[in-house]
């Protein structure tokens, strides 16, 4: 019996060694991409203000651009969305709806709005996808063009876009996510400046409660729903911090799957969208890391700050969980599948820092937060640990979780001061303290889910219902 | 090493340690709670100051904006609204902005506007920040040329790219052929920019500066990239002497991307002279250069050459296919793609879309 108290005892003290351990690396990589971050974001918004991006695009001749928006069941949507990208600001691009077997009727929707066609349309790659039933073209917008197409998901339908796709560069989005007017022209200029960039990623923020008047934001506010609220934060936290900062390390392994820029050519021969994962978006962006190093293609992958599309979030604890689940699945499966450039000093700073970041932070580290709490309770009621000493942790990591929050408002901030209420911007301080309670557990247990469903290779994205956008007709 | 474990495992165990871990916990909570609301305070108060120097300056602006309007249309004959010292550079951005609104007398109007208070921007060119330096050579090209150009080819040289790309693209909005040599000297050092971009700011130079695109396009010691750059400009500037220059290049059998340049030089400004060296890449075994082959084909090529055209719709390449069944229309080959198009062909519907492309 004492073997057995000691075992136990080692057994608590070891995993709490670990839980401090991940605590600590995981802050430290958080401080690191924040103060990264603020450096790329102070140099950019300064270099905003020197370069004309208008001027910039007209004079190095943009370069033409495909939208490629898959759509399944946006009967709803569709209209006001495309409507929506049809008045972009860009010089030369075409639209590629895919209408990914919808089981609503989406296609009549848009043959009726768009006057569309059948057409001739040969396909300029071959990456396999469900089977094209028709291509149509609209008799009204030259540039508007919906594939339709048996069903076979989100990165199917990518597939098919990027075989019809025939501009150097694409846009993979969602066909419900509004983009800014000027969201191509900001998102390209990485593609003139550097000519070796292959993807290039614009920021995501959330449109619940905004207004939008002929397909632009006219009202930024913050969400009346607290999820979504929270949401708010934990999208500003995500890609001011995290992914500005990333891209500051030049160790991109993220771009969002509603707005990302593409050279066509480098994503069909490095065999386009996987169908088979849940995390289409990161596995490709891995798959191009791995696919430039391997075949030694100079390349560079950027996160740039001010292209805005704005997206829905969901605002039920139903439906955010299930987003959340597929997330961490979606990672899982990336992660797994790609586990050769662990640590491999073949794939440079992404195989030695930003995948095992991933690897033991990201996608582990819900494993180990969670029991965590557990052990620490348990360590507490044997004995093992003091209270006080508990409490000081966790406020110590509750209080750091917060200045991380606030550094992020504080970005926002010194940049694009998107919600120019100060109402709002006192909300947001005060989501940064309240998320600790229970927000942040809940996707903790969400993740750890997700972990779970990866581990018993639950397949599928489930059911995302949708409130809709608050959209004011024009004239 | 054996003793020293338990001596730490026991340090680690005593009330010691303890103790000395929750007062470096307890410290480390101070630190982060005071950086929190200090952070917060600033948040706040850059709010107020952003909102304040907002308000301010649209006050201003709306003042100068109804000034200028009137002073363009010449309702008022001269600008009259004194400009403070701390409102300088706000102003000459103001006008910036308003710069690349406006052409011919209108903007010659505001450059003149400017010029009082352009001379403390030349200290900004040598500035330590590359953004400040980057904003003067900005505007000291829309106002300050040709009186600032020295300060501006200085720039050329700056170790900021970003810089030096402001001055080198400013320089050639300027039309000026004098500042050709000056640009091509230094434009390896923009070797990452997108190609459209530097073929397109030689360009603005103008048919004047094609003698010096030559010399460099045709010369193997420069840089690729320049090589390509000044390629791509002459066939923009649709220079009729640089064919041969292309042909050559092509024989000497040089990087793909030059000769696909090349190829694409020679489909704009080459002659019949020149297809029998473009039909030898049509067996390369870089699709590109297929594919651009092709495509000068079908300006340079004549109807002897449809068989070969025919063959290049079964390549593996959908896009030598498509380039190869353009060139069958663009040389009068319908009827050969009219019998595929109504075939099991698997281009048939590649034909379609030829025969068909503009009826929409």
């Amino acid at each position: 019996m004492t073997i057995f108290l000691r075992l136990l005892q080692l057994l608590i003290e070891g995993f709490n060694v670990l839980v401090l351990l991940y605590f600590v690396s995981l802050n430290f990589f958080y401080l690191m991409t924040s103060l990264f971050a603020f450096k790329a974001l102070r140099t950019y918004a300064r270099q905003l203000k020197a370069i004309h991006i208008e001027e910039l695009i007209a004079s190095a001749g943009a370069p033409p651009i495909t939208l490629i928006a898959p759509a399944y069941n946006e009967e709803p949507t569709c209209v006001a969305s495309i409507k929506a990208l049809l008045a972009l600001n860009y010089p030369e691009y075409e639209i590629i709806v895919v209408n990914d077997g919808s089981q609503d009727k989406t296609v009549e929707k848009l043959i009726e709005a768009f006057d569309l066609s059948p057409a001739n349309r040969a396909p300029t790659a071959n990456v396999p996808s469900a089977p094209v039933r028709t291509v149509y073209r609209s008799q009204h917008y030259a540039n508007l063009w919906v594939v339709d197409k048996e069903n076979g998901g989100k990165a199917d339908a990518l597939n098919a876009g990027l075989n019809y796709c025939q501009t150097p560069l694409f846009c993979a989005m969602d066909a419900d996510s509004i983009l800014e007017r000027d969201a191509l022209i900001r998102i390209a200029r990485p593609f003139l400046e550097d000519s070796r960039t292959v993807a290039a990623g614009g920021i995501i923020r959330i449109v619940n409660d905004c207004t939008i008047r002929g397909g632009a934001l006219t009202d930024i506010r913050l969400p009346k729903n607290w999820l979504a609220k929270f949401q708010v934060l934990e999208y500003l936290r995500a890609f001011l911090s995290g992914r500005m900062g990333w891209s500051a390390l030049d160790s991109t392994l993220i771009i969002s799957g509603a707005f990302g820029i593409f050279k066509r050519s480098i994503v069909v021969d490095a065999g386009g969208y996987a169908t088979d994962t849940v995390g289409e978006d990161m596995e490709l962006i891995v798959k191009l890391h791995r696919h430039c190093r391997e075949q030694r293609i100079p390349y560079k992958i950027s996160f740039v700050p001010d292209p805005v599309a704005w997206t829905e979030c969901p605002e039920t604890v139903k439906i955010l969980g299930r987003q959340r689940d597929r997330w961490q699945r979606g990672l899982y499966e990336v992660l797994t599948r790609h586990r050769v450039m662990f640590m491999n000093p073949r794939y440079g700073r992404i195989g030695l820092f930003a995948y095992p970041y991933f690897y033991l932070l990201e996608m582990l580290g819900p494993a180990i937060e969670m029991p965590g709490y557990v052990v620490f309770l348990i360590a507490v009621l044997t004995g093992t640990v003091s209270y006080t000493y508990i409490l000081a942790f966790f406020m110590a990591a509750f209080i750091f979780g917060m200045a991380l929050s606030i550094f992020s408002v504080a970005l926002e901030e010194l940049t694009f001061r998107r919600y120019p209420k100060t109402s709002d911007l006192l909300q947001l301080f005060f989501l940064a303290i309240v998320e600790n309670f229970g927000y942040r557990q809940l996707t903790i247990y969400w993740r750890i889910h997700g972990f779970i469903s990866a581990l018993r290779n639950v397949q599928g994205w489930g059911k995302m219902e949708r409130k809709g956008f608050h959209v004011e007709e024009t004239g | 090493m054996k003793s020293l474990l338990p001596v730490l495992n026991d340090y680690i165990r005593s009330q010691e340690a303890v103790d000395l871990a929750l007062q470096f916990l307890i410290v480390l909570i101070a630190i982060l709670l005071f950086f929190v609301i200090i952070l917060a305070i600033i948040v706040l108060g850059l709010r107020v100051k952003n909102n304040r120097r907002a308000r301010f300056w649209n006050r201003v602006e709306e003042r100068w904006t109804k000034h200028l309007y009137d002073y363009l249309s010449d309702d008022e004959p001269e600008w009259t609204i004194p400009i403070q010292k701390k409102e300088r550079l706000y102003f000459l951005q103001f006008l910036l902005r308003m710069t690349y609104r406006l052409q011919g007398q209108e903007r010659e109007k505001l450059v003149q506007l400017a010029q009082p208070y352009l001379a403390p921007l030349v200290k900004r060119t040598t500035h330590s920040s590359a953004e400040v330096r980057a904003r003067a050579i900005q505007t000291l090209g829309v106002f300050g040329l040709p009186q600032y150009d020295e300060a501006i080819l200085k720039a050329l040289e700056d170790s900021s790219p970003v810089v030096s790309m402001l001055a080198a693209r400013t320089l050639a909005n300027t039309r000026n052929p004098k500042y050709c040599p000056s640009i091509l000297s230094i434009l390896h050092r923009f070797s990452f920019w997108s190609m459209n971009y530097l073929s397109s700011m030689l360009t603005a130079f103008g048919p004047d500066i094609i003698p010096d695109l030559e010399k460099t396009y045709g010369n193997p010691r420069e840089p690729v990239r320049v090589r390509i750059a000044c390629c791509e400009a002459l066939r923009e500037l649709n220079s009729l002497t640089a064919s041969p220059i292309a042909e050559a290049v092509i024989r000497e059998d040089a990087d793909p991307d030059l000769t696909a340049a090349s190829l694409r030089l020679l489909k704009e400004t080459g002659t019949d002279r020149q297809a029998d060296v473009v039909r030898q890449l049509l067996d390369s075994d870089h699709f590109i250069l297929r594919a651009h082959a092709i495509s000068a084909l079908a300006a340079l090529g004549d109807e002897r050459d449809f068989p070969r055209l025919e063959a290049a719709l079964n390549d593996n390449s959908n896009w030598v296919a498509i380039h190869a069944a353009r060139a069958l229309k663009a040389l009068g080959g319908e009827a050969i793609l009219e019998k595929i198009s109504h075939s099991a062909h698997p281009r048939a519907m590649m034909a379609r879309q030829q025969l068909r492309e503009l009826e929409v």
